[in-house]
């Protein structure tokens, strides 16, 4: 038996899109409206401020509303199965369980990844023309991300950055760190399923205190200085991108044993 | 063949046993009524079938493919329309569009026939529809999807009386010799004219496994009035019409069958007793 089959991937891909449209976009209105409110809040905060930099607090916010936006969509993984009968709906259509869960995640992730471009594009467009309107310090910040992005893009292709580096270790850090968060809320998802944002975070929050606490307990000075700083950065970063692909598959599995009668903690 | 062998199930860790050592095929050609009060475990006998609950202890197979895999060669097989159901918010043109192509059996000859029979247009927003017609509709895509087996958990709720004899002459139509059609309902009323074949639960096991045919054949259901003898009666109820009572058949004409009267005597009088001996056959 063939677990995954391109044509009935895209199948229930276009079926879940169009059916579950008004959802989408509700989702994306968010989005924009989350942009736009926090672009205007700045531009009228700062109004009376004309050295205030704008629109590079403008790019700083764009980066944290889609990293915001990553976390939530990511607690949608399977949060749509969250009443009894979308679960039937869902878990009687005729695909595989992979299918099923790769629509999803394409839906929550590169979905939103690439959408996310022209909704910052209308916010941003959105804030000039209220700001012509009534007033403020608005600016198009879409070039100056556009500029951004390029200048990110030739420090990683410059010599600035070679393996070994402190820095290198840092930026892979980071990436490990967002995906590992990531695969946390898609976790969240497949555990909760209703409220998953708000009850992943608390129980992240948790965790994190909970981690700090006994990292602090450690002294892991004696194993960098016995494995070296490099291995203990790579073995970091590494034990960050497999507990991510974990933390996936354990979702994928939780969906596959999913059954059309919850317990009650985690939804109707 | 649909099969529960040996089947137990239980909603959380510490709740009441809902099936227990269940065992029952569902064969080709038939139309099985599954009756029982509330909270017996008819729905939940159809959620197993489909895939959407895991059995406690047992199997329950489909062409001995266990169902809980949820594979798409099973669930192509598999439709089933549930008491309570949503549907999108798009035209029913759309909704075919996206969900027809999962069935490879689905006729757009019969979902047009059965939308006719229930005074259906094709032009709707399916989202909008009242519950009844969103049932209607329901039905009349699960009989075009063509699968095998069809499982149907109180369908008759939210139609109107017309609809319910439109709904039993649809489904006596669309049967087919492959299909096997499994009812769940407590309105036995709306079913009874359609089933060839009973199954009454309580307290999670099987009370009786019949065809119709052979109750038929050994059992007569009859109204007499008060004062008559009642020496045959195996089962007697005092109604406002008189006493309807279940003797057995010792003749050659039979009777239509009172599914309620038979359900009702089952609560007090033994399967064995009253089948003579067959409760449990297929």
């Amino acid at each position: 038996m063939k677990n995954f089959d391109c044509k009935r991937y895209w199948l229930v891909l276009k079926q879940n899109v169009i059916q579950g449209r008004k959802r989408f976009l509700s989702s994306y209105a968010g989005v924009f409206l989350g942009l736009f409110l926090t672009f205007m809040c700045i531009s009228i905060g700062t109004r009376s401020n004309p050295c205030y930099n704008y629109t590079q607090n403008g790019v700083a916010l764009t980066f944290c509303v889609f990293m915001l936006g990553c976390l939530v969509f990511g607690s949608a993984v399977l949060g749509h199965l969250d009443s009894k009968t979308a679960r039937i709906t869902a878990l009687m259509l005729p695909a595989t369980n992979l299918e099923k869960f790769l629509v999803r995640l394409t839906l929550c992730l590169p979905v939103y990844w690439v959408l996310y471009v022209p909704v910052f594009l209308a916010a941003d467009a959105a804030q000039m023309l209220t700001t012509e309107v009534i007033g403020g310090n608005g600016q198009w910040i879409a070039p100056v991300l556009w500029q951004e992005l390029a200048n990110f893009g030739d420090f990683l292709n410059s010599s600035a950055i070679q393996i070994g580096d402190r820095a290198y270790y840092v930026l892979w850090s980071i990436i490990a760190f967002c995906t590992l968060t990531y695969a946390v809320y898609i976790f969240g998802s497949a555990v909760f399923r209703k409220r998953a944002f708000i009850l992943t975070s608390v129980v992240l929050f948790a965790a994190n205190i909970l981690s700090g606490y006994m990292l602090l307990s450690i002294d892991t000075r004696e194993f960098q200085l016995k494995m070296g700083e490099d291995f203990t950065g790579i073995l970091f970063i590494v034990l960050m991108f497999a507990g991510a692909a974990g933390l996936v598959f354990a979702s994928y599995k939780l969906f596959c044993r999913m059954q059309v009668v919850v317990p009650k903690l985690f939804g109707k | 063949m649909l099969s529960f062998s040996n089947v137990s199930f239980t909603y959380g860790r510490r709740g009441k046993e809902v099936l227990s050592g269940l065992s029952l095929d569902f064969e080709e050609n038939g139309i099985y009524g599954i009756l029982g009060k509330n909270g017996t475990g008819k729905s939940t006998m159809l959620y197993l079938a489909a895939g959407l609950l895991r059995p406690k202890g047992g199997n329950v197979t489909v062409e001995g493919v266990p169902t809980q895999s949820r594979r798409p060669e099973t669930l192509r097989e598999l439709f089933l329309v549930p008491e309570e159901f949503d549907l999108p918010e798009v035209s029913l043109r759309t909704y075919v569009q996206l969900n027809a192509p999962f069935y490879p059996t689905f006729s757009e000859d019969i979902l047009a026939r059965c939308l006719k029979s229930f005074e259906l247009g094709d032009n709707l927003n399916i989202g909008r529809l009242s519950m009844g017609q969103k049932k209607k509709v329901y039905i009349s895509f699960a009989l075009a999807a063509g699968t095998k087996y069809l499982l149907m958990d109180e369908p008759t709720n939210g139609l109107d009386i017309p609809s319910k004899k439109v709904f039993r002459e649809v489904i006596a139509r669309e049967m087919t010799e492959e299909r096997v059609m499994i009812i769940s309902t407590h309105q036995v009323r709306d079913v009874e004219q359609l089933i060839d074949h009973v199954v009454i639960v309580n307290d999670g096991t099987v009370l009786l496994n019949v065809s119709t045919a052979e109750i038929e054949s050994r059992l007569r259901f009859e109204q007499r009035a008060v004062g008559s003898d009642l020496s045959d009666a195996l089962f007697v109820q005092q109604t406002m019409r008189g006493i309807e009572l279940i003797c057995p058949n010792s003749g050659n004409d039979e009777t239509p069958i009172d599914l309620e009267l038979l359900f009702n005597a089952l609560q007090t009088v033994p399967a064995e007793k009253l089948m003579g001996g067959n409760g449990n056959n297929k």
